[in-house]
């Protein structure tokens, strides 16, 4: 398969340190890793661009919506996590996680029948289960409000699952793609030794689907991190809001206190980047999506 | 494998009962529709209160003080009532959309509400809200609203809501700034040429402060148009924005021709503030800040501003504000009264609620001078009931705003309570906000965006232009 | 094969095997003849199990919702007023006044420029990135993949006020440009908010796309450097094809993530100034809460259905061509 090819050793993602060229092809691409690497710097500045008002206010006593040097303070931080902001996080943390927890279980289950079963109308349920992912939530919110006051689910634990069905397309879609990529030999092969679809599941299929899964979770969690509307609507006890909701405690009728504002945002990002630190070892930076809505 | 079979019917089932129970009860709308009760219940029992926790006061801290406050004093003569707040968050929209959906359903509709005023006709009309004329005829205070803050309540001859408090508008500006510039203070425009002709003399004298702040662009709402150009409107001979016997939107009238005229001279002259401001979203309380930071000159702003620079509300606040900031009424276009818009928050007890009278003896409560003016204080308000003005505890609290403000609300005009009036607002605030976008629009220019956009949205039939 | 075991048995972070070397049942073997097959798995009930939370929670929470809301779309219903307890089926009214309303071209208008313009910019950056990590130092590749991912993970609410915060007078751009007064958001506004909608989207192809590009098989690459073909040859020729099922997965999931992007445009504009970026899902919102007309705003909902299903065939039929 590999031909022997007299070239230096391969480059490894971990980006090793290179060894000093020895021959014009590999000055050449020295040279092209110096510009590639001031690219990506030009990028990250660029990405970071937005994000300096956000520290700056945070730390400013007289924050605006205008860029200007802080009169340092702290204050901001403290208020951002007083007695019921601090609550809200808490109640962003159980929301967000039921949530997930839901929506990636049972998105894993049915991405795997979906990937590996024979399911009639497969092609068409892949379809609208995609389709869903595209529906306005706003107006949903009439019928779905309705349906939970009538059974009493006016509270964190249905909100929670509510969240989770709208995540749900996506997750399936998003776990599906990953485990279509991983080969059945392993499969059949624990088949033989009898073990059951539950064994496959938990020693075969999870560890190798492992990257997707985690990715659809975190894209479970922090779609549930950043939503507004449902919890607005379908939570009606002011101590089981979430943070998302909580963010409006700091805009008053005639005055809006930014530096809260950001100091709070930036407090409010933090478990999210915590949990995707934790879980990149689990996906080491990314995840394959083979698409095709196949059979 | 059996136990298998069985589970597909089984799951389908009981999803088909609760769609059709979750659509049943959408199409049905409340069910059954006991009738209000005229006594309190003799057992014990819940009464369900909804506010809106961010947006009303001035702060939440108030917001949780006033209501706590208002619902301790109604324990005391009802031990049998456990009282249940429903706070909503987020701002004006939010509220609005809320209470809406609570509403739709009897058994979570709040017994009492806080809702603005300008919601007060469609909800009535939607039979959410319970008449009160029979109550309101034992009420001391009722007599005093005026008789402008009454009719807000009032639709096809019931009174379906009484006032909480209410603004009003009117010019502030900043007195040093004016000397500075040598317009005489205090400062009475008689026009609104001398509007525009003080704040030229700030452009030329005094730099690198906005000479006028006038609410522009469709980001703030109706709550821009309230605090903005609404104020000149109804200060013209041709006042009407909804013709009520026709039911039609006004687009075209010399008053408004005339209001955005002068739209149109303050920008074109340079004198208003930039897009950046006037489009946030926070538009309509920049003033505040602005004056605080002396940045502003003019404003036409509202009554909660005086409130609002006080040490009691703000912290860091303004002790310089009496001593700064000037204040005088909006002429009209004719140079002989006073123009100001009118409106605010009210309560409105739930049409099928079981606890009516429970719910009336908590507003009487709401409404008794201590809590009324305590309302008006910490959320920039007068307090509708006029014996209430001359009260120290309201005169002292931000003086002289509080006073000032007081005065002209019997003078003040309603902004219309109609179903299709956001799509006006939404269309007057294009119009404004091309004026201040690019000050060479015309009015004519700006007059035909209103028009056009309105027609579109509601139909040629209902639109009418006064000659 | 045994490649193909080994890249799975390696640090089983890296990823599996992509597709395009072929999923399904047996890479490698002849096309299946026609028929039944007999060795194909038949249906199996345990399937169902697997299934059923997801359907059940899906069918009861979500797609009758969905068919409620559709039909809302023809009915009269109004969020308050007469016709918010008393209300009926219209017909095609809604559909008449969709068909004349000025507001609504323009809408789906922009909403084309704003998809289009997404795409394009987070497939582009997207891919950028992505290669640009492969061969960058750790430290950096480590920095600028975790603010790009941040960007990402920002809710819609934040990331809203930073950029406008970021794009008005005396915001971070306008400083940088030398241009402090500058209101960049207020008189290019859908360039600005698609700018906001790439920057918070980019992080997503960055990943998918980058993963893509690790599980190309090595000696596919190095048998183009052998044909010493230069970078951007192998790039065109090489790369990309392999890469465009993920591309092509992307696309289509970037367009219904924007699509549904409400908030971050609510925050920064409100649909204004005008209604210059008021694309579908706020045109929706505007109409359904706070014009009062619920059952109109549902209709141009249900135009946002149709445009997701429209962009779904596409995708079908592109992935279906392949090489």
């Amino acid at each position: 398969m590999t031909a022997g090819i007299a070239a230096p050793a391969p480059q490894a993602a971990s980006g090793a340190s290179v060894q000093p060229p020895a021959n014009p092809a590999s000055r050449r691409s020295m040279s092209n890793k110096a510009i590639s690497n001031l690219l990506l710097s030009a990028f990250g500045a660029l990405f970071v661009l937005p994000m300096v008002w956000l520290v700056l206010a945070s730390l400013d006593a007289n924050a605006t919506w205008s860029v200007e040097i802080p009169h340092l303070t702290g204050a901001n931080f403290a208020a951002a996590l007083s007695g019921s902001n601090l609550q809200s996080i808490i109640n962003s943390i159980v929301l967000s996680g039921v949530s997930t927890a839901i929506a990636t279980v049972c998105g894993a289950l049915a991405a795997y029948a979906l990937s590996r079963r024979r399911i009639p109308w497969k092609g068409p349920l892949l379809l609208i289960v995609l389709f869903l992912t595209g529906v306005p939530l706003a107006i949903l919110i009439i019928p779905i409000f309705e349906m939970f006051s009538d059974l009493g689910w006016l509270s964190i634990l249905p909100c929670a699952l509510f969240l989770a069905v709208t995540t749900l397309p996506f997750e399936i879609y998003l776990i599906k793609n990953f485990i279509d990529a991983v080969p059945q030999d392993l499969e059949e092969a624990a088949r033989m030794e009898r073990a059951g679809t539950v064994q496959i599941l938990l020693k075969v299929i999870g560890p190798l689907a492992m990257p997707g899964i985690a990715a659809a979770a975190i894209f479970g969690f922090v779609t549930a991190w950043g939503s507004f509307l449902i919890p607005l609507v379908l939570i009606t006890s002011p101590n089981q809001q979430p943070g998302s909701i909580a963010i409006f405690g700091f805009i008053g009728a005639a005055n809006v206190r930014y530096g809260d504002i950001a100091a709070f945002s930036l407090i409010y990002a933090v478990p999210i980047f915590l949990l995707y630190a934790l879980a990149s070892r689990l996906f080491r930076g990314g995840f394959v999506l083979s698409g095709a809505v196949r059979g | 494998m059996a136990m298998r079979r069985f589970a597909a019917p089984r799951l389908t089932a009981v999803a088909a009962v609760l769609a059709a129970g979750a659509i049943a009860a959408a199409c049905s709308g409340s069910g059954t529709t006991p009738a209000a009760s005229t006594k309190e219940p003799t057992g014990p029992y819940t009464i369900k209160i909804a506010y809106g926790s961010d947006y009303v006061f001035d702060t939440t801290g108030f917001t949780t003080k006033w209501w706590d406050q208002v619902a301790a004093e109604f324990k005391k003569s009802h031990p049998n009532a456990t009282v249940q707040f429903i706070p909503i968050p987020g701002s004006y929209n939010d509220i609005v959309n809320k209470l809406s959906l609570l509403y739709r359903n009897a058994s979570t509709a709040p017994d009492v509400a806080e809702i603005p005023t300008g919601q007060i006709g469609l909800w009535a009309q939607a039979d959410y809200l319970l008449p009160l004329n029979s109550y309101l005829k034992s009420s001391s205070w009722w007599p005093q609203f005026p008789s402008v803050i009454q009719s807000e309540g009032r639709f096809s001859g019931n009174v379906y809501a009484v006032n909480q408090g209410e603004n009003d508008s009117a010019l502030l500006y900043n007195e040093q700034m004016f000397r500075k510039a040598g317009i005489p203070v205090p400062w009475n425009p008689k026009s609104w040429s001398d509007i525009i002709a003080a704040a030229a003399k700030i452009k030329a004298k005094v730099p690198g402060v906005t000479p006028i702040w006038l609410n522009a662009g469709t980001g703030s709402g109706a709550n821009g148009l309230l605090q903005g150009i609404n104020n000149f409107i109804v200060g013209t001979s041709t006042p009407t924005i909804y013709d009520a016997k026709n039911n039609k939107f006004v687009v075209d009238s010399p008053g408004i021709r005339q209001a955005l005229s002068f739209y149109q001279q303050a920008y074109a002259k340079g004198l208003g503030a930039d897009t950046s401001a006037l489009f946030s979203p926070n538009a309509v309380t920049t003033p505040l800040t602005e004056f605080q930071s002396g940045k502003l000159a003019i404003a036409v702003g509202s009554n909660y501003y005086g409130g609002n620079w006080t040490k009691t509300i703000s912290a860091p606040y303004w002790a310089q504000a009496p001593s700064t900031m000037g204040e005088a009424v909006i002429p009209t276009y004719s140079g002989t009264g006073t123009a100001s818009t009118l409106g605010g928050w009210d309560f409105a007890v739930a049409a099928h609620s079981k606890v009516a009278k429970a719910a009336f003896d908590f507003i009487n409560i709401a409404e008794n001078e201590q809590n009324s003016i305590d309302a008006a204080n910490w959320a920039g308000w007068v307090p509708p009931d006029k014996a209430y003005w001359t009260a120290p505890l309201y005169t002292s609290f931000a003086p002289p705003y509080n006073a000032f403000f007081a005065d002209i609300t019997p003078s003040s005009t309603l902004t219309p309570s109609s179903a299709s009036y956001s799509v006006w607002v939404q269309g007057m605030g294009e119009a404004t906000g091309a004026i201040a976008q690019n000050p060479n629009t015309t009015v004519s220019q700006a007059v035909s965006i209103l028009k056009n956009y309105v027609t579109s949205q509601l139909g040629s039939s209902q639109v009418e232009t006064v000659p | 094969m045994s490649s193909q075991a080994n890249s799975v048995a390696m640090a089983g972070a890296a990823g599996p095997v992509p597709a395009a070397a072929g999923t399904g049942p047996r890479p490698g073997l002849p096309a299946e003849p026609a028929g039944k097959r007999k060795d194909r798995e038949r249906f199996q009930w345990s399937s169902l199990t697997l299934l059923a939370p997801s359907l059940f929670l899906l069918a009861v929470l979500f797609v009758i919702p969905v068919i409620y809301a559709f039909y809302l779309g023809f009915t009269n219903l109004e969020l308050v007023g007469p016709n918010a307890v008393t209300w009926h089926f219209t017909g095609t009214q809604n559909l008449h006044r969709l068909g004349s309303d000025p507001t609504f071209f323009l809408s789906l208008r922009l909403t084309l420029i704003f998809i289009v313009g997404s795409i394009v910019g987070v497939v582009v950056i997207g891919l950028a990135l992505a290669v640009l990590l492969q061969t960058a130092v750790a430290p950096l590749r480590i920095l600028v993949g975790g603010i790009v991912v941040i960007a990402w993970m920002m809710p819609a609410i934040t990331a809203g006020m930073t950029w406008y915060a970021s794009t008005t007078a005396s915001g971070t751009f306008g400083t940088l440009l030398g241009m402090p007064n500058s209101d960049f958001l207020h008189h290019e506004p859908l360039l600005i908010v698609t700018l906001a909608n790439v920057w918070s989207q980019t992080g997503f192809a960055m990943l998918v796309l980058g993963a893509a590009l690790r599980n190309i098989p090595r000696e596919v690459l190095e048998a183009a450097d052998m044909e010493d073909a230069s970078r951007w040859q192998r790039f065109r020729l090489i790369t990309l094809p392999l890469l465009r099922p993920t591309i092509v997965t992307t696309v289509l999931l970037i367009t219904l993530i924007s699509l549904a992007n409400f908030a971050l445009i609510y925050v920064m504009t409100q649909g204004g100034p005008g209604n210059s970026t008021n694309i579908l899902p706020l045109y929706s919102y505007q109409q359904a809460f706070e014009f009062n007309n619920l059952a109109y705003g549902a209709l141009v909902g249900n135009v946002m259905v149709l445009i997701c299903a429209i962009f779904g065939v596409i995708y079908v039929r592109a992935s279906r061509v392949r090489t």
